[in-house]
């Protein structure tokens, strides 16, 4: 919980998990209709609404960060299509591809990283020898990445 | 050395069909109603030049007739907006027809594209409770369930063949583990023997008996494999029906019928409602699919 209230201050979100069941490093929301039907524990390994996983740092869910991009809260920048592939390949994006969605980027912060109104992945915007760039911290790309 | 490749051909030539051993499918995907609708997923991936078929006889199953790159690496799958899954494997969850609310048991889930697409029709309502055996496998899964954006879902690493369970279902999808066929796998004929198949039936068997304890009077159990070999389909089913209180509900979709003369034995009428995909029939894998009632 302490990784994932973390992860969230840091995108400046409202969000405050309730009802999170931790199973094997990793948070998932119960809604009233699972935890009802929850009885024998054993040999669980999945359970409703997958927020993320404790690792080093918390990692998210493709679900908790499409949830928070419909926040308002939230910082959040788009990219175009070929930005996007280049996140998604694991890539960060430089500042000049960057469209903030409200207000100004300022470095050191977190943002969710938007493709035609759908999260990413998210990143920091860092600055590097004069270069200021979003730096990828998670991008969906890891779902090919992790079924190798 | 028995050259297994004859043994299976003949077998199928006996059943009516005679195949090369070379036949394929083509890539289909199935568009993810939790996340999208069919309209966009169709334009977008047409505009970036892929050519979509819809296949009529699934609600939202499309051939991939060409595509300029690998849909499965492009970034509209990786937002789950849609999943690649073979046409005739579309079919049972089409079959079961779950609805939101309901409580339904996938007994052998991994690696869940049924279990996502059961999500679709439930439209994130109810319950899904899904199992495997296969705890890597259940990895598969597990990333589908996320990928896909499902969160009406419990998935346990157990072995649905011998769990006890305190609550029966209306519905229950028992999709077997099975012998596979040639079709989707370039080595089957070097992999498989008809002593692999005949395990692999009795292991059925012990799922289907288990599926029948939890399913409730009039609820439905629909069962499928994407083997072609009759001990896995017809013979199990004729099996249900010597050993249960079943009866067989007729299924809508272009295969044939389920086979009632193999090897010899007759088998009962019934079995005909049941559906059976040959590899060169609708362009599809080889399948079968039986929904069962209990009475």
């Amino acid at each position: 919980m302490k990784l994932l209230n973390r992860f969230l201050k840091e995108l400046n979100s409202d969000c405050k998990p309730q009802n999170v069941m931790m199973i094997n490093n990793k948070s998932f929301h119960l809604s009233i209709d699972i935890e009802e039907y929850l009885g024998n524990k054993t040999d669980l390994v999945y359970a409703g609404k997958y927020l993320g996983k404790d690792k080093r740092r918390f990692k998210p869910s493709l679900i908790l960060l499409q949830s928070l991009t419909d926040e308002k809260a939230t910082r959040k920048v788009s990219v175009d299509r070929e930005s996007a592939w280049l996140f998604v390949c694991g890539n960060d994006i430089f500042e000049e591809r960057l469209k903030p969605i409200s207000g100004e980027l300022r470095l050191g912060e977190n943002y969710l990283v938007i493709f035609e109104g759908r999260c990413i992945g998210y990143g920091r915007f860092e600055s590097s020898a004069g270069i200021k760039v979003m730096k990828n911290l998670f991008d969906i790309g890891d779902f090919l990445r992790r079924e190798q | 050395m028995t050259n297994n490749r004859e043994l299976f051909l003949e077998r199928y030539e006996k059943m009516g069909h005679k195949l090369t051993g070379k036949e394929t499918t083509k890539q289909a995907i199935r568009i993810n109603t939790l996340k999208t609708s069919d309209q966009e997923v169709y334009k977008t991936l047409s505009a970036l030049g892929v050519k979509l078929k819809k296949i009529d006889y699934l609600q939202q199953g499309y051939v991939v007739e060409s595509s300029p790159f690998s849909v499965g690496a492009s970034i509209e799958y990786l937002l789950g907006l849609f999943s690649i899954q073979e046409p005739a494997s579309q079919l049972p969850v089409q079959v079961m027809n779950p609805s939101p609310g309901e409580t339904v048991w996938d007994m052998c889930a991994a690696p869940g594209g049924k279990t996502t697409q059961m999500a679709e029709y439930m439209n994130n309502q109810g319950l899904i409770i899904a199992y495997d055996i296969d705890r890597k496998r259940i990895y598969s899964l597990e990333n589908h369930l996320e990928r896909c954006g499902v969160e009406n879902c419990l998935v346990y690493h157990r072995d649905a063949s011998l769990t006890k369970l305190e609550y029966s279902f209306s519905k229950i999808l028992l999709d077997a583990p099975c012998s596979g066929n040639y079709v989707t796998d370039p080595e089957w004929f070097q992999k498989r023997s008809l002593e692999d198949v005949i395990r692999n039936a009795e292991a059925q068997r012990k799922l289907l008996s288990n599926a029948l304890n939890y399913l409730v009077e009039g609820g439905t159990l629909v069962y499928s494999t994407c083997s072609l070999e009759p001990e896995e389909n017809e013979l199990n089913i004729q099996w249900l029906l010597d050993n249960y209180k079943v009866s067989l509900e007729t299924i809508e979709g272009p295969g044939e019928p389920g086979l009632t003369l193999f090897d010899g034995m007759e088998l009962d009428k019934r079995i005909t409602n049941c559906m059976r995909f040959w590899p060169d029939g609708p362009e599809t894998q080889g399948f079968f699919i039986a929904k069962v009632t209990k009475t």
